[in-house]
């Protein structure tokens, strides 16, 4: 027997093959058994992990939000699928009307049904049509009237309540809509005969700018996490080296050690992952509480299958690259880690490259696209901005070690911090720049999307007029110089909406005329407006009116001619057999927003005592209004008033600038996405300049034995952080900025420049490296203890 | 503690040897301008324990590393077993530490956040073996060096010699054919260090295994077989097996 056979039982002669899972289980063991430092850097790991993942989940979930946001939307068309000819009153036609009206600049969708039969379809979210002034709201618009301050748009609602509006029927939470029952509503009025309800969806409008923003806003996102992930993974570098040297020993190779080192991350990746989904799903209600637009359902905002499961997968690979790109330059040997001592200085031919690569891309993009060979939206040349934008952005942090290195190598003279901070930077080369970089990133990006938001905001934001009185004296019209038209649809039988109108506080005058259209022997279709000679004078320059005039030149009609008139389009006929009918000069007076340059030969006015309307017709109303928009609330007493009278009425008001509320609200939200982003890389920088100085402690002991001043070694460490975030800021406007121009030149946009925006998320980058340094100065001072110097 | 009266050199050998299993001859190696080791040579035959001793600084460290693989010469041939060392890829050092060497060191060579049952069983795991295989041999290899009340502490819950002697459980449980060990006895006291470096010796002897020790103590030396005297990176072979 040999001596080797001797040996304890189970250690017989076998060989086992190393194997690669075994070595990720045994990195992960020692992560969960690990002290202080490991459980840390698996918990900064896992939070790293779970944000990235949260919020990846979030964007995978935006297409689809679109999506069902469009699917809503089909769902309750009703007057776009309405059948023509229009169908004959049946069990299942409903007859809807458009009441769509505003409210402080925020579009309220209404609609007004009636049933015709025992089977009407039913509108999606309600589970039966309201009866005649019975009202359905949206939970928006309910809470909305109980709210205080809107006394004025609850007259507008003032019926019984009897339901609400579910949310399939809605375009999202914050929809302000409602569905009033209405027994006048006909054909002949505004009513619209339906037979159901939903077509087909449109394409989701994803436009370049859109495509774009959501490229670099997903990079400009997981920027942070990468730095934060970067810094996490560092933390208690020291003490894995050592364990990993010791396992050199034993007989792993480099592989084996990176895979070992990998592994020590996989708790913290599948902590990770679990917290990203459970922020996720437990953070998506708080979707519905963003009041952009309508907003969006929890529910909407689902991943889409193939997009979650890429950041399931991604995620925990773009962590374990991040582990593994923290071990490069650091060689693990048996006898112990060393790092290579010769540390190559940064070459900048590959970082000016990337950067160059990244501009020549977006040109190229542009010029192919002005050229016509590719197009946007959707082109070739969509993903070769993006591409470019990336690679740009990419190059600009790659820019920066070189830059550091150039400028900090040979910089001498200063106080001794200063001095200290410059050999520190230059000699730790990557470290320093490494956090920094992700703040280039994002204040690039961010710089860069705001430019793309300038132009956004921009379109939708026109100026007419600078102030309301400018608007309204440009708009005036008609000897009685009015501003303002109201069309009633189905106005109030036997009343007075002029009277009614001209009771607002600010109205200074109004006039309503009545319009039927007629159609002559030969087809021609004619308006005829009725109105008293007053109202008819204001409108025309008639020669001479009395009850029972009729004024027109239409070719061929005269005394004795038959008209056959109609409310609208579609509505039954009335023959209408003329008096005799009197000429007159010049244009007819119309509202500037829909003049189409009326005259006497094809336009006919007549008087209510002509009887152009016969009783049983319910001809549409036009009041036309002169007011002082001086005023307060006039404009919106009288959209309540006209409202009131009939809610399918439109009201037109100059206005002095269009604005779409929601760009605001998305500028305001690219703002805190950015200062989120930032808030990341705080964190991020934090824990990596609190492991720098526990890593320097020995230093820090020694500089203080002999008698370096506590201040001297915290002014080093501020410069040491503030010299390349200062830097990474100038460079990251600069090029954010450039960038910005160029991608508006790409979008097909004029190019704006947005100086206070840039200005905020800059000093928001300067303040996160200031708070950063603040933090990380606890830890310092605890270095500068002579005990330092003990050794373990 | 029985301490074994020092020998005369042809008791010492264990049997006659044959072909050396590992031999390093002409070896140079310089650390920057300081030359660790200058014309050394040793030849370890399977199953001797050799001792190298020497003064601080005098390249013995060096030597052993380089006869381990761990690190390369600038000149010199170390052959173990056939096999060239010096031009050994990475891979095929790992692998021979893995399964034909076993380390042992002053300190810090255990893992903190392990146990000492998962300490002794990592080199078998690192191999590939089933964690609970793995551990049912560490467990026999604790108890064999008394230490098996050990098994589910941590490294920071024991003394330095039972540190070691889990250090030592951990270099043979491979069953390795070379252990290197260094200064394995530096940092304990002469009780402790002598029960260390008897259990080494016993243990090695008793698993065929070759022991290089680099000491700088005569007590410790006095369990080889056969000393070698390292002095300005020079070998002198006091005692041969021929």
């Amino acid at each position: 027997m040999s001596p080797r056979d001797r040996a304890p039982a189970g250690t017989g002669p076998e060989r086992d093959r190393p194997s690669p899972l075994g070595e990720l289980l045994l990195g992960a063991q020692l992560a969960l058994r690990g002290g202080r430092e490991v459980v840390l850097r698996s918990v900064l790991t896992a939070i790293g992990v779970g944000v990235a993942t949260a919020g990846l989940l979030l964007a995978a979930g935006l297409p689809t939000a679109l999506d069902h946001l469009a699917e809503r939307n089909a769902a309750r068309m009703d007057h776009q699928v309405a059948p023509h000819p229009v169908p004959p009153s049946g069990d299942d036609t409903l007859l809807i009307g458009i009441a769509t009206t505003l409210h402080a600049g925020q579009e309220v969708h209404g609609r007004l049904l009636r049933a015709e039969g025992s089977d009407p379809p039913l509108p999606p979210g309600v589970t039966e049509i309201p009866g005649p002034g019975e009202l359905l709201l949206s939970p928006a618009l309910a809470d909305l009237l109980d709210a205080p301050g809107t006394e004025a748009l609850r007259s507008r609602f003032d019926h019984p309540v009897v339901g609400e509006i579910g949310p399939e029927g809605l375009l999202g939470p914050h929809e302000l809509a409602y569905y009033l029952g209405s027994e006048d509503l006909a054909v002949e009025n505004a009513g619209i005969r339906i037979t159901a309800f939903g077509g087909e969806p449109g394409p989701v409008v994803r436009g370049p700018v859109v495509v774009l923003l959501g490229l670099v806003g997903v990079v400009v996102m997981l920027t942070p996490v990468v730095v934060f992930l970067g810094a996490a993974v560092r933390f208690g570098g020291e003490q894995r080296e050592r364990r990993l040297a010791a396992l050199r020993l034993m007989g792993a190779d480099r592989r084996a050690v990176r895979r070992v080192a990998a592994g020590e991350t996989l708790p913290g990746v599948g902590l990770g992952l679990v917290l990203g989904a459970v922020l996720f799903y437990a953070g998506r209600p708080i979707v519905e509480t963003v009041g952009v637009g309508p907003g969006l359902y929890a529910g909407d905002v689902a991943p889409h299958p193939v997009l979650g499961a890429l950041v399931f997968a991604g995620v925990p690979l773009l962590a374990l690259w991040v582990v593994l790109a923290s071990l490069r330059g650091v060689v693990v040997e048996p006898l112990g880690t060393v790092r290579r001592a010769e540390r190559p200085r940064p070459r900048v031919w590959w970082r000016l490259l990337l950067l160059v690569l990244g501009v020549v891309l977006i040109w190229l993009s542009m010029d192919l696209r002005t050229a016509g060979r590719l197009g946007l939206p959707g082109g070739g040349g969509l993903p070769m901005t993006a591409i470019g934008l990336l690679a740009a952005l990419f190059g600009t942090t790659a820019v920066l070690p070189w830059l550091v290195d150039r400028l900090f190598r040979r910089a001498s003279g200063g106080p001794l911090a200063l001095q200290l901070a410059q050999r520190r930077l230059a000699a730790a080369g990557g470290g320093p720049t490494r956090a920094v970089s992700g703040i280039v990133v994002t204040v690039a990006g961010a710089i860069a999307l705001q430019s793309l938001f300038a132009n956004a905001w921009a379109d939708a934001s026109v100026t007419l007029a600078d102030t309301a009185q400018e608007a309204y004296a440009e708009n005036e019209f008609g000897p009685s110089r009015f501003q303002v038209q109201a069309e009633l649809w189905m106005p109030p039988a036997d009343d007075d909406p002029a009277g009614t109108v001209a009771r607002v506080p600010g109205v200074e005058a109004a006039a309503a005329f009545r319009t039927v259209w007629g159609t002559t022997g030969d087809g021609t279709d004619v308006p005829v407006h009725i109105a008293d000679c007053d109202v008819l004078r204001q409108m025309a320059d008639l020669p001479a009116c009395s009850p029972g005039d009729v004024f027109s030149a239409l070719p061929g009609l005269g005394a004795g001619d038959t008209l056959m008139v109609r409310p609208r389009e579609d509505a039954t006929e009335s023959p209408w057999v003329l008096p005799p009918v009197s000429g007159f000069e010049g244009a007819l007076v119309e509202h500037p927003w829909s003049a189409t340059g009326h005259t006497a030969r094809d336009v006919v006015l007549a008087t209510p005592e002509a009887a152009a309307a016969p009783a049983e017709i319910a001809a549409r109303s036009t009041v036309w209004i002169r007011a002082d928009p001086a005023v307060s609330g006039m404009e919106e007493g009288l959209r309540h008033t006209v409202g009131s009278l009939d809610p399918t009425s439109r009201l037109t008001v100059p206005i002095t600038t269009v604005v779409n509320p929601a760009m605001a609200d998305i500028r305001d939200a690219l703002v805190a996405g950015a200062l989120a982003c930032l808030t990341v890389i705080a964190a991020g920088l934090v824990v990596g300049t609190v492991e720098q100085v526990r890593e320097r402690r020995r230093v820090h002991a020694v500089l203080t034995a002999f008698g370096t001043r506590r201040s001297t070694l915290v002014a080093s460490v501020v410069w040491q952080t503030t010299l390349p975030v200062l830097l990474g800021i100038v460079l990251a406007t600069a090029v954010g900025t450039a960038l910005g121009v160029m991608v508006q030149r790409v979008a097909g946009l004029p190019v704006r420049f947005i100086p206070v925006e840039t200005l905020v998320i800059a000093g928001a980058g300067v303040g996160v490296a200031a708070l950063t340094t603040l933090l990380a100065v606890p830890a310092l001072l605890r270095t500068m203890r002579p005990e330092g110097l003990r050794s373990e | 503690m029985r301490r074994p009266a020092p020998r005369a050199l042809s008791d010492r050998l264990p049997e006659a040897p044959g072909t050396p299993l590992l031999t390093g001859s002409g070896l140079r190696k310089s650390f920057g301008l300081t030359q660790a080791l200058e014309d050394a040579s040793l030849d370890l035959y399977p199953g001797e324990v050799v001792a190298v001793m020497g003064p601080s600084g005098s390249g013995k460290s060096t030597l052993l590393h380089c006869l381990a693989g761990v690190v390369r010469p600038d000149a010199g041939t170390i052959e173990y077993d056939g096999q060239d060392l010096v031009a050994a890829s990475d891979t095929r050092l790992s692998a021979l530490r893995r399964s034909e060497f076993g380390f042992l060191f002053q300190f810090g060579q255990l893992v903190p956040e392990l146990s000492c049952l998962e300490n002794v069983a990592l080199p078998l795991r690192l191999g590939g073996r089933p964690r609970r295989r793995a551990e049912h041999a560490a467990a026999e290899w604790l108890d064999r060096l008394d230490v098996g009340e050990l098994a589910h502490k941590t490294p920071g819950e024991c003394s330095g010699g039972q540190g070691q002697r889990v250090a030592v459980a951990r270099a043979l449980i491979t069953r390795p054919r070379v252990v290197f060990a260094d200064e394995p006895t530096g940092a304990l006291d002469s009780l402790n260090g002598e029960r260390v470096i008897r259990m080494l010796t016993e243990a090695a002897r008793e698993s065929g295994a070759a022991v290089v020790v680099v000491t700088h103590e005569a007590r410790v030396a006095a369990y080889a077989d056969r000393e070698v005297v390292c002095r300005d990176g020079r070998t002198l072979d006091t005692g041969g097996p021929g």
